[in-house]
C-alpha cells in the first residue's frame, strides 16, 4: 500500500507510475482525493501495488524517497501480509 | 503565555523525526509552557511538539478534556514511546494539523507507555480507551506520520469532517 501526499501540483500521477513501472510493480488499485483548505490544497493518492516476487519493497520505497525533494511529497509505503486459510 | 498556531499540512515539520529532549534543557519550561498554553487554546485533548512547531520529543494529553472521558488527566511527557499494545480496532480520528478531514486507521486499545517526566523520572503509564488512541496519534507525530500514511483506501477509509453544530 502506497500513499503519496503534498501540495496540488502537476504530474504527481505520472511519476509514481513511472517509478512503481520501472521496478516492475503492478498498481492493482489507486484513488486520488483533494483535501487540505482551499487556500492550500494537498493531493491525496493511495494505491496498491502488486510486485513480483523478486522485487524488494525497499528498492521501490528507495527510488520513491527521490520523489519528495524533486516532487515535494510525502510518501510511505507499507507492505500488506496475505494470509490464505 | 504563548499560544502558538497549530502547524498545518504540508508544513515540512510534521513529516521530520522529532529529536529527543533532555530533562534539563534549560529551554523545556518555555517549551512545555507554549504547549500547555496551546492545548487550552485548542478543541483537542492532546498535541505533539512538532504541530506547534518545536521538532521536539515532547507531548501533552489530557483526555479529560473531552466531556465524559476519563484518564490519567494531563500529562506532559518526554521522548514516549509505546513498550507494548493490544487489542486492536478501527477508528475513526481527525488531526489538529490535517483538519476537516478524519480517518478510518487502525489503533490498539490498550498500550503500556515508557517515558520520562519534565522533572526527569522515568514513568511507565498503562493507557486504555479514548486515552491509550490519543497516545498512539501523538507519538505518531513524533515519527512524522500523519493519519494519512495510515489509511488503506480513500474512498473507504477518509471522511469530510461533519459542521460542527
Amino acid at each position: 500500500m502506497l500513499s503519496v501526499y503534498g501540495a496540488d501540483r502537476p504530474g504527481i500521477v505520472a511519476k509514481v507510475a513511472r517509478i512503481v513501472a520501472d521496478h516492475d510493480g503492478n498498481i492493482t488499485d489507486v484513488n486520488t482525493r483533494v483535501i487540505g483548505t482551499p487556500e492550500q490544497p494537498v493531493y491525496v493518492m493511495l494505491l496498491e501495488v502488486l510486485l513480483p516476487p523478486d522485487q524488494e519493497p525497499v528498492q521501490l520505497e528507495r527510488a520513491l524517497e527521490a520523489l519528495k525533494s524533486s516532487l515535494g511529497v510525502d510518501v510511505s509505503l507499507r507492505t500488506i501480509e496475505q494470509l490464505r486459510f | 503565555m504563548a499560544v502558538r498556531p497549530i502547524l498545518l499540512y504540508p508544513d515540512s515539520i510534521l513529516k521530520r523525526r522529532a529529536a529527543p529532549i533532555d530533562s534539563s534543557d534549560p529551554a523545556l519550561p518555555t517549551f512545555i509552557e507554549d504547549m500547555l498554553d496551546s492545548l487550552a487554546a485548542s478543541p483537542g485533548v492532546a498535541l505533539a511538539a512538532p504541530q506547534i512547531g518545536y521538532a521536539l520529543r515532547l507531548i501533552v494529553v489530557d483526555v479529560t478534556r473531552k466531556k465524559g472521558e476519563q484518564g490519567h488527566g494531563l500529562l506532559v511527557l518526554l521522548n514516549p514511546h509505546i513498550l507494548h499494545f493490544d487489542s486492536p480496532r478501527i477508528v475513526r480520528e481527525g488531526c489538529l494539523s490535517v483538519p476537516d478531514f478524519t480517518g478510518n486507521v487502525r489503533r490498539y486499545d490498550h498500550a503500556m507507555v515508557e517515558a520520562t517526566t519534565p522533572e526527569g523520572q522515568r514513568t511507565v503509564l498503562s493507557v486504555s480507551g479514548f486515552e491509550a488512541l490519543a497516545f498512539q496519534h501523538e507519538i505518531d507525530h513524533l515519527e512524522g506520520v500523519l493519519f494519512l500514511d495510515r489509511i488503506e483506501s480513500l474512498s473507504t477509509d477518509l471522511f469530510r469532517r461533519k459542521a460542527q453544530g
